[in-house]
């Protein structure tokens, strides 16, 4: 793959430090660089995304890769139900050489523009639509071997990732990004989709091309005599889609292949495959399997050659000799499923199969016999690490482990989903040619008529929108897809990039998750940290809650290759280092040497260690050809450990990190495969001199970017550094500042936020500053009020008032009358309803208090629930003016219906692309919503400190020091000793010293030693001295009310605090009176429903301790579904009981309405007195069942009652007194 | 994004010196012809106390950003192609 023009990834011109840097960041403000970025970290952090999705439409990159897997289609003619073999069948071949994807432009229909065509992403945002691009093939086509012919289709339209190759915005310096409307450091990444922002996740799955040997006792479900023991490999085809074969062992000693092709498992005996491969005998799969004869340590393998020979003796049964013959017979089982054309001899159905399924990564078009030998060659190596393992002699590889996996990059995702809708439309060609013939009485394809008629009739038959796939992909998450892709999940592939901070939003692009089918797992091995993962993921970013340790986030230097360099050279060099093509019988002597899943030879345990130190060196040193992003999994013999040899891979999606190599003192990339096995030091006095090889560039190299913010994190307990990772990306920040052009539909910005005092460097490497993401607030540590209990803390209500934490909401709604239009009209597309008042309509004067002359809401206007927003009315178009009148003169209003007050801040009209002069059918109308802190808002410090604000406190009453200062916030010294956050207290320090002395203060972790001296309290402590301040960071204060000096010293300093988005307005809930169940009659529930909230079961247990009989009462049953409800006192039954009625015709009053029990009564006879007597609805009259009262019930009951008489049950009351 | 007009703790009146702050820290200002440092240049403002000091020092001026996304922006980007 070619490298791409990178993004502004250019190495650093200047290294960041530390420090403010007010003027320079002033200066990029004003100025934003007209050549590259300033902050490479950031365009480095998201090259995964990028550089994955370049590769895909890339000269020679996945597609065009696909495309030559695809291959050709062939489609026979004459009607399929009457098969006359002497008529011979013409062939119709398809293939689609090349495909199409320009940058996102003006639908050619569009005559308006002609010079500025480009659709830039912002207008996608503003517009609400999605940013895409033409997509279009080339379609070739001949009948039996005529010449080729080509037309090029229209595949619709593709999303296109924003600064990729096929985005505007591609390459774009800051300056130009300003002026295109865009943040200065706009890094791309994610798609557009209905003005929404999404991405695709980075996945975990399996490595690939790495034989992994496993134990899984649901493998023995799959059939008699097998074994929980199986060795898989993921095979991975040049165009990135991969094939995982799996070999089991049965307890007889025997093996099967296993696939899925489709959705569907298949088995196949492993000979089968063998023999198929390549012209062989049982001896030479013999010796492949266990060793030439005369091999040392032949006689100790007696377990491997007894299996052996059982497994070339059971195979007798098949009667199947030579190659061609095997292969004949795997095409004859397996042609149906692969879809062969029906012209294709069974032997090349065989091939056919062995090139689409048996380890396709060594060879999956053009196959030739080297390929073959390969992949035969491969198939012995993985039946010796099979037998190894049921013997014992190896481990089992941890599935679980960064070292077996890798990451599926976003583009390659994209990548295999447009292969597959390409090749499923190519199948989808025989199905319209079928439907075309039978319809024409199958004419011959030397027709006329079906040359003519191909193109118009059959092929536009199909369905070409390729493109709506995608687009169907990015917008649900949802894979529908007929193979599976090789993957264990279908839906949750994509999320929405959420700009709530920038630490959210970066956050996504570094997220990796392990798949969801491994969430409903309810083993938590899969969540478990393990070492394997030193440097590649985060150990402390990662959610608390379901998603933890599934939901993982990337080492802030872990990169992700995605090119494939050229490794041709290796296998000669292996072979000049000594490797040789025999392999001997046990692995002490003889260990195999690998190259992207392929067999390069065998050598000697000690011969292996030699190659692997000395490529290593060659590749560090970037001579004899030998890529530096080359990984060398050098496994050493081991009793019993994983399966020695070399594993050296060169393709992408692998992980790997710098580190120091010590020998050159170079830059070294390390692998999560081969790392476990080398020796890296942590820091240089680490170093042991003969072992170590590496040392790491840092140790905060492991930490995730938003985990390297967290300012002294080894000075807490290690779960608050997590629930920071969560809480950072929960606070009430700078999401950007093209706010102005985002889309949103809810956007929290600060009003006053700060730069830290207290952090490490790469707070400004990765540009921060750029969205200050909270404010340093003098917090001092004291029990005051009382209003500070349990994690609740005071803030200083001047300090309110003076700006501190104020935030504002920003909401936009969409009102579009095209949704109308097709409600009334179907699918018409006719335009139906216009904004504005209709002309010589009424307007009322009440609706202009929130409307202007335009029908739209006044700019700056105050919007109340309820309030106007839009009014429009309905118009037909004019035939013969060609103008749009409205008839009926009716006004239609859209109203404002959320509850929180809110103020229109801006009102877009939204435009189409097609250039029609339609007027104007959808608004896009931001609303601005302020927030200052109200009691009840959640704050955070930057150390998993949360705290509520419980109170605004009067700043007279606030405790001042000796020099007059008052604190803005107080917090519970209790909130200290169970959560042991000590960072806390030393960024209070450091906080403290460093505005007095105009410094930044450095809080990467790791930089204070534990040695008297040269601890961080003490470098503090001395710095504050110095300022004239305590040494401890106390000082004396004095009682806000009293006056009086208090009893103790307070503990007082500067931190860096965040403001969270979770508020009390998005949250309380009241109700008195409102909508209830019809069912039951209780409460609805849902806030936003108005309803209310449930006393449950424990609830209602505290209550019953107390022995608050009456709140109980008034809760479950006053307050809920109160209901009076008739009961008749005899029967003891509500059902029966019914209301009488008026009878016709009778003066008296007062009868009907009268309940009675009609259970209770008889028909009346003439005997009754007529006063007793009463009439039911059909005129019956009925005499008796008057012994009915009114109860008070839930109502609930009744309703159970109903239930249950419907099942036939009778709930029998007994009504005292 | 603007900064405050007074400290958010003691009520001082600080907007007013953030830009005599920035020009003592940009221009020279002494015989060897250097800026003055974050905390010098404070101290000359009479920013005493360290809440008032982390207000100056700390604030990140985010309007200056915003400006480049001026609602008269088509006329400032003409401009700026034609430089």
């Amino acid at each position: 793959m070619a490298p791409s023009r990178a993004n502004g990834a250019a190495p650093a011109q200047e290294k960041w430090t530390t420090e403010y840097d007010t003027l320079k960041r002033h200066e990029l403000f004003r100025n934003p660089p007209a050549k590259k970025t300033a902050y490479p970290a950031l365009a480095e952090a998201i090259k995964p995304h990028v550089e994955s999705f370049n590769a895909v439409f890339a000269p020679n990159g996945q597609i065009a890769r696909a495309l030559q897997d695809i291959g050709t289609k062939t489609f026979l003619d004459g009607n399929p139900l009457e098969n006359d073999p002497s008529i011979r069948q013409n062939r119709l071949q398809v293939r689609v050489k090349e495909v199409f994807v320009e940058k996102s432009q003006l639908p050619p229909s569009n005559k308006l523009e002609s010079s500025k065509r480009e659709i830039l992403p912002v207008e996608c945002r503003e517009r609400h639509v999605t940013y895409r691009g033409r997509f279009r093939g080339r379609l070739e086509y001949r009948i039996n071997d005529g010449d080729w012919k080509e037309s090029i289709r229209e595949f619709g339209y593709l999303p296109i990732m924003l600064r990729s190759n096929r985005c505007h915005l591609e390459g774009l310096s800051p300056r130009e990004l300003v002026n295109k409307r865009e943040e200065t450091e706009e890094l791309g990444g994610y798609f557009i989709v209905n003005g929404i922002e999404k991405l695709i996740r980075m996945l975990i799955v399996n490595r690939r091309n790495f034989p992994m040997a496993i134990v899984r006792p649901s493998f023995e479900n799959r059939g008699n005599t097998y074994t929980k023991y199986g060795i898989q490999i993921r095979s991975v085809r040049l165009d990135q889609t991969s094939q995982t074969n799996v070999l089991h062992y049965l307890s007889d000693g025997n093996v099967t292949f296993r696939f899925s092709w489709r959705k569907n498992e298949f088995l196949v005996p492993v000979l089968m495959v063998l023999k198929a491969l390549v012209e062989t005998n049982d001896r030479e799969i013999y010796e492949g399997l266990v060793g030439p004869a005369g091999s040392k340590d032949l006689d100790e393998k007696q377990f491997v050659t007894d299996r052996v020979e059982l497994l070339l003796r059971t195979y007798k049964a098949y009667n199947i000799h030579s190659r061609s013959k095997t292969r004949a017979y795997l095409g004859s089982k397996f042609r149906i499923v692969l879809g062969v054309p029906e012209d294709m001899t069974d032997e090349d159905a065989g091939t056919e199969f062995l090139r689409k399924i048996v380890l396709p990564h060594l060879g999956s078009f053009d196959v030739t016999e080297t390929n073959d030998n390969d992949k035969f060659r491969m198939l012995l190596f993985m039946i010796r690490k099979l037998y190894a393992l049921v013997e014992g002699e190896c481990a089992v590889d941890n599935p679980d482990a960064v070292s077996s996996q890798e990451i599926l990059l976003p583009g390659l995702l994209y990548g295999m989903i447009v292969k597959e809708s390409i090749e499923e439309w190519l199948s989808g060609i025989g199905a319209s040619l079928r439907e075309w013939g039978r319809t024409n009485q199958y004419p011959s394809f030397t027709n006329r008529d079906f040359e003519r008629e191909f193109l118009t009739k059959v092929v536009r038959k199909t369905n070409e929108n390729l493109g709506q796939k995608l687009d169907y992909f990015l917008s649900t998450g949802n894979l529908v897809s007929p193979t599976g892709l090789d993957l264990q999940q279908v839906s949750g592939f994509t999320v929405v990039a959420e700009k709530i901070n920038f630490y959210r939003f970066i956050s996504h692009f570094r997220m990796v998750h392990r798949g969801s089918f491994f969430a409903q797992l309810k083993t938590t091995t899969v969540r478990k940290l393990l070492p394997e993962s030193w440097g590649f993921l985060c150990p402390v970013h990662t959610p608390d809650g379901s998603p933890c340790g599934l939901l993982n986030h990337l080492a802030h230097k872990c990169q992700i290759v995605i090119d494939s360099p050229d490794v041709s050279k290796l296998p000669q060099l292996v072979e000049q280092l000594g490797v040789s093509k025999q392999s001997g019988a046990s692995i002490k002597h003889s260990v195999v040497v690998q190259l992207d899943g392929k067999v390069l030879g065998y050598c000697s345990p000690e011969q292996s260690k030699a190659i692997a130190d000395t490529l290593r060196y060659w590749k560090v040193e970037g001579t004899h050809n030998v890529p530096v992003s080359l990984e060398i999994g050098y496994i050493p013999s081991s009793n019993g450990g994983q399966y020695p040899g070399i594993y050296m891979s060169s393709t992408p999606a692998r992980m790997v990190r710098p580190v120091k190599y010590l020998p050159l003192e170079k830059t070294d990339y390390v692998g999560a495969f081969e790392q476990p096995f080398m020796s890296i030091a942590c820091t240089e006095p680490e170093i042991e001199s003969g072992d170590s090889t590496h040392v790491e560039v840092t140790p905060t190299n492991i930490l995730s970017i938003v985990a390297n913010q967290t300012p002294f994190p080894d000075f807490n307990q290690s779960p608050r550094n997590m629930y920071q990772c969560q809480m950072g990306k929960q606070t009430m920040g700078t999401p950007g500042t093209a706010l102005k052009y985002r889309t949103d539909n809810k956007t929290y910005r600060l009003q006053t936020g700060q730069t830290p005092v207290v952090r490490p460097p790469l707070h400004n490497e990765y540009g921060l500053d750029n969205f200050p993401n909270g404010t340093n607030a003098v917090v001092a540590v004291i029990s005051y009020t009382g209003y500070d209990m349990d994690d609740a803390m005071i803030l200083n209500k001047s300090t309110h008032e003076r700006g501190f934490g104020h935030g504002t909401i920003y909401k936009t709604k969409k009102i579009n009358l095209a949704e109308e239009n097709k409600q009334t009209r179907g699918r018409s597309g006719a335009v139906t309803h216009m904004f504005g008042f209709p002309p010589g309509g009424l307007v009322k004067a009440q609706w202009r208090s929130t409307l202007d002359d335009d029908g739209l809401a006044a700019i700056g206007m105050k919007l109340k629930e309820g309030d106007i927003i839009a009014a429009s009315h309905t118009v037909t178009k004019d035939p013969e003016s060609g103008e749009y009148v409205n008839r009926d003169g009716i006004t239609h209003l859209h109203r404002y219906k959320d509850v929180e007050e809110a103020f229109v801040e801006e009102i877009k009209l939204i435009g189409n692309e097609n250039g029609s002069n339609d007027p104007c059918q959808a608004i896009s109308i931001r609303l601005r919503i302020p927030r200052s802190p109200i009691i009840g808002d959640k704050f955070s410090s930057r150390h998993g400190q949360k705290g509520v604000c419980s109170q605004k406190w009067p700043m007279i009453n606030m405790p001042f020091t000796e020099s007059g200062m008052q604190p803005d916030i107080i917090i519970n010294p209790h909130a200290f000793p169970s959560r042991m956050t000590i960072g806390m207290f030393v960024e209070s320090l450091a906080g403290k010293s460093g505005a007095l002395h105009g410094l930044a203060q450095e809080s990467t972790p790791f930089k204070f030693k534990d040695k008297e001296g040269e601890t961080a309290v003490e470098y503090f402590g001395h710095q504050l001295k110095r300022a004239g301040y305590n040494y401890h960071g106390n000082e004396p204060m004095y009682s806000g009310v009293t006056g009086e000096e208090l009893a103790a010293d307070i503990y007082i300093g500067v931190v860096y605090y965040q403001r969270l988005r979770h508020m009390v307005n998005d949250k309380f809930q009241v109700r008195t009176t409102g909508p209830v169940t019809p069912l039951t009659g209780q409460p609805i529930k849902g806030r936003a429903k108005g309803g209310g909230i449930r006393v449950g079961e424990m609830e209602r247990d505290a209550l019953l301790a107390h022995g608050t009989a009456f709140l109980l009462q008034d809760r479950l049953m006053n307050c809920s579904d109160y209901t009076k409800a008739w009961i008749c006192k005899t029967c003891g039954s509500f059902l029966s009981t019914q209301p009488s009625v008026n009878q016709v015709g009778r003066g008296r009053r007062g009868e009907g309405g009268r309940v009675r029990c009609r259970r209770c009564s008889r028909h009346a006879n003439t005997t009754d007195p007529s006063s007793e007597c009463w009439e039911d609805c059909k005129g019956q009259k009925w005499y008796g069942g008057d012994a009915v009262t009114q109860v008070a019930v839930p109502g609930v009951l009744r309703y159970l009652d109903v239930e249950l008489a419907a099942m036939g049950i009778r709930m029998k009351f007994q009504v005292e007194p | 994004m603007i900064i405050p007009i007074r400290c958010f703790s003691c009520g001082k009146v600080i907007a007013d010196l953030y830009e005599q702050y920035v020009e003592l820290i940009s221009t020279p200002q002494n015989a060897a012809g250097e800026p003055m440092s974050d905390g010098q240049a404070m101290d000359t403002l009479g920013l005493n106390r360290y809440c008032c000091r982390r207000m100056v020092l700390t604030h990140v001026d985010l309007i200056e950003k915003l400006l480049r996304y001026n609602p008269a922006e088509r006329d400032i980007i003409k401009l700026n192609n034609q430089r």
